[in-house]
């Protein structure tokens, strides 16, 4: 006698999370959790991705650039030394 | 006409303009009158030579009008009814005057615009030796019939005149039919009298206003006590109303325009103001026994004074929300049972008093603000029933309109109109952030578990929220749609990927993958769970396929949110039933032996004993498992055997009890959540207002943070003291040298 019960159709979830970062932590600039996008973007994920800094901080890479842009001398805004990408 | 300057006698000359004057007062014979003529006279009479007659041609026109008014005076006076002979002679003599002025207009100017004599340094106020002063022959006919007629019968005849137009007055106030055109010019007389002076209505107003406004106090302030003490309110307002509707009308049949509002007014002090309270006292009553054309009448009425309905709408607040508290306190418990009750009763009682302002105070903000006061302490009233938690209630009501096959029998667009209706209540709510969570949590289920009424209804009731409490509000809710709209095309790239690599197995397998942050999870930590080995290639493609697709990501499975539909083959009919995950993993155990124990099944299913009795417990009211001994509880070291014998008259089944309903733990998360949620929010805030003011006193930010946050929720003043001794101590602010009720941002 075969199975008795057999599985014909089945329907998961699943959440994703950055690998690399605890996702419930808050984006320093935006204030938005790092599993949720920057202010500028809609969806979440792959367009708006992460950057760390040598310093350790790490921000939406969008969030970032834009405070590196406006007039900050180059600093992280939360340690408030030259901010440098970790590559 | 001729400019050249005559030789003139004067009397012969006055005699003859004397002649016609008479004829022109009289209306008699003023078809042989030349005004020409006499313009002419008036001209060479005052360019006399040698010496001008101006000034002796003003003294007798003066004396000629003086006359002219004791003759008139002496006729009104030997009548009974003064008032209409009066008005015949006034008319007569304000149209004669004004021929004479025109005729006299070279008089006028010689006397107004009188030269400086040489050597008298002071201009002359008065004309010769009389003491009419420098003014038009107009002016000064208005003088003489105001001395000669008006202040004459007033000082010698007992003001007759007035006496009888306030009498004729007071009879058309009782009802009796008067001829008030004559009286109206009679009482008008007094203001053209003196409109060539610098106190136009100086005559009016001491000769009529005053004195009737002081009769309509005593008329009214007797009529009204009377009233009030033989009537009910009701009719005491009623005859108010008509009073000054009636007074409105004698207005503009007796009064000059100035002295309506004057009027007026007396008439409200004395209907309304003087017994004010009587009225606010019996609008409680009013309003709780819906007389609504009483609180007509009494809003009519004291809207017209001054602070006159602040105590009608205190009363109307007052009556709403025990009315609303009523209702929360019969429903008790049952508002967590079923949450329908509590917000359609409320929204009912809400159009109910709605209409009510509209049709009775004439929507009147003030009344619909106090309806809106009212509101927001019925909806967010938790100490009369601790079960009306309203930002729970309302959104637990929103998804029993929202869930599909749901048991209200209703149609999407009574549904609709529901949702909109809801919204009426929502806006009251204070604590906007926790019925946003709730709402979240109770959407989160219905898109997870497929159970929504429509996509249409979903997002219409999110356009709902968003134009209340803006973008921000309802974008983290959006991007839970976003997730499901992205999973869609993942799971149809998912099956193009297995098709092209071959990995089809014949089992359909969806998926939803689910942006941790959007969702209203505690914790993203999977429960442990050895997912069934048949399924696990599925699993285990997909990783791969995810992976290839997007780097940097991890997945978190939630084993208790995924389900099964499954083919039952062990019993005589073909059994379809959709399952939980966890009740399918439990119920494949049996596809290696007939009965297992508890225990048994915990250690294949690695399920954490709790969640594994739920399941457990749910196939066993299903039937389609049996307890060995089935008055025992259900421990680990139960027997269970497979139900060979079940049947049902439906060969598609769901079955229920695969998930957990909020349990209170979960309530308290939520809560503890939105509390935490707050603390960031009053934070960001404190630094947002400290940032832009750099220096603020304590009052003074809390009073601001209170207001920043005020859409979203209530701030307690406690919290905010909390979020700043944590600012302070993160040295984003700091105190202020010089004083210590003062910070000051650090930048």
């Amino acid at each position: 006698m075969g199975l008795k019960i057999k599985v014909k159709r089945w329907h998961t979830v699943a959440f994703w999370e950055w690998n690399s970062i605890d996702s419930s932590e808050v984006c320093g600039i935006c204030q938005s959790p790092f599993d949720a996008c920057c202010a500028d973007c809609k969806i979440p994920g792959d367009q708006c991705p992460l950057l760390w800094g040598k310093c350790k901080h790490c921000f939406h890479l969008h969030c970032i650039s834009k405070w590196l842009e406006t007039n900050n001398d180059g600093i992280c805004p939360l340690d408030r030394q030259p901010f440098e990408a970790a590559t | 006409m001729s400019l050249r300057r005559k030789r003139i006698d004067f009397d012969t000359a006055f005699d003859e303009f004397k002649r016609d004057l008479v004829k022109m007062f009289d209306f008699s014979g003023t078809g042989s009158v030349s005004g020409m003529g006499m313009y002419q006279l008036v001209y060479d009479i005052c360019n006399a030579v040698p010496r001008p007659f101006f000034e002796k041609l003003y003294c007798a026109i003066a004396e000629f009008l003086c006359e002219y008014a004791a003759g008139v005076r002496m006729a009104i006076l030997s009548h009974d009814e003064v008032v209409p002979i009066y008005a015949v002679y006034w008319k007569k003599y304000s149209i004669a005057t004004g021929y004479l002025n025109a005729i006299c207009e070279y008089l006028n100017g010689r006397i107004v615009n009188q030269r400086r004599v040489p050597g008298v340094s002071e201009r002359r106020l008065f004309v010769g030796t009389t003491n009419y002063p420098r003014q038009d022959v107009q002016a000064l006919a208005n003088q003489i019939w105001r001395d000669h007629v008006i202040l004459e019968i007033k000082h010698r005849k007992h003001n007759r005149i007035l006496y009888q137009i306030f009498e004729t007055i007071r009879q058309d106030r009782e009802g009796q039919p008067v001829n008030y055109s004559v009286v109206q010019e009679a009482i008008l007389s007094l203001v053209a009298l003196n409109s060539r002076t610098d106190q136009p209505l100086e005559l009016y107003i001491e000769e009529f206003e005053t004195p009737y406004i002081a009769q309509i106090k005593a008329y009214y302030g007797q009529e009204s006590s009377i009233k009030l003490s033989t009537c009910s309110i009701s009719q005491y307002m009623r005859s108010a109303i008509e009073r000054l509707a009636q007074e409105g009308i004698r207005n503009s049949r007796y009064c000059h325009a100035t002295s309506h509002a004057r009027i007026i007014q007396e008439c409200e002090t004395q209907y309304i103001s003087n017994h004010r309270t009587s009225i606010q006292t019996e609008f409680e009553r009013m309003i709780a026994n819906e007389r609504t054309e009483d609180c007509n009448m009494a809003y009519a009425l004291l809207s017209r004074i001054e602070d006159g309905i602040t105590p009608l709408l205190w009363s109307f607040e007052k009556y709403i929300t025990t009315v609303g508290k009523d209702i929360i306190l019969n429903l008790g418990t049952s508002i967590t049972k079923d949450p329908r009750e509590y917000v359609e009763r409320l929204i009912d009682l809400h159009t109910k008093y709605t209409q009510i302002c509209s049709k009775v105070f004439k929507n009147d903000a003030a009344f619909v603000a106090a309806v809106d006061k009212a509101f927001r302490t019925i909806v967010n009233d938790t100490a009369t029933n601790t079960a009306a938690r309203s930002p729970e209630v309302i959104a637990r009501y929103t998804d029993t309109m929202l869930r599909k096959k749901q048991k209200t029998g209703l149609s999407e667009s009574e549904i609709e109109d529901k949702l909109s209706r809801v919204v009426i209540l929502f806006k009251y709510i204070d604590d906007k952030d926790l019925f946003q969570k709730f709402y979240s949590r109770v959407l989160a289920k219905r898109l997870i578990f497929d159970s929504s009424l429509s996509a249409e209804a979903e997002a219409s009731m999110i356009s709902r929220l968003k134009s209340a409490c803006g973008v921000e509000y309802t974008s983290k809710l959006q991007r839970m749609f976003t997730d499901m709209t992205i999973s869609t095309d993942l799971n149809t790239g998912f099956k193009d990927w297995l098709q092209g690599n071959d990995y089809s197995n014949g089992l359909d397998f969806s998926i939803l993958v689910l942006t941790a942050g959007s969702w209203p999870v505690n914790s993203t930590q999977p429960l442990e769970f050895q997912c069934p080995a048949e399924l696990e290639k599925s699993i285990t493609n997909f990783t791969t396929f995810y992976d290839n697709r997007h780097s940097g990501r991890k997945l978190s499975w939630f084993w208790h949110w995924c389900r099964a539909d499954v083919r039952v083959n062990y019993l005589d009919k073909r059994y379809e039933l959709s399952l939980s995950l966890y009740q399918f993993a439990v119920l494949a155990v049996f596809n290696a032996g007939d009965s297992f124990t508890v225990a048994e099944i915990r250690e294949q299913t690695k399920l954490i004993e709790f969640e594994l009795l739920r399941v457990v417990k749910s196939l066993v009211e299903a039937s389609l498992l049996i307890q060995g001994n089935p008055d025992s509880n259900l421990e680990l070291s139960s027997v269970l055997r497979l139900n060979m014998a079940f049947s049902n008259k439906r060969t598609k089944l769901k079955i229920s009890g695969g998930l957990q309903a909020d349990t209170p733990q979960e309530t308290t998360a939520t809560i503890k959540a939105v509390d935490e949620d707050r603390r960031l929010c009053i934070q960001a805030s404190i630094v947002r207002i400290m940032k832009s003011r750099r220096v603020l006193s304590h009052m003074q930010l809390v009073q601001e943070v209170i207001e920043q946050c005020k859409t979203r929720f209530a701030p307690n003043v406690p919290m905010i003291k909390k979020c700043i001794e944590q600012l302070l101590d993160k040295q984003y602010i700091e105190r202020a040298e010089n004083s210590l009720d003062q910070y000051v941002y650090v930048t």
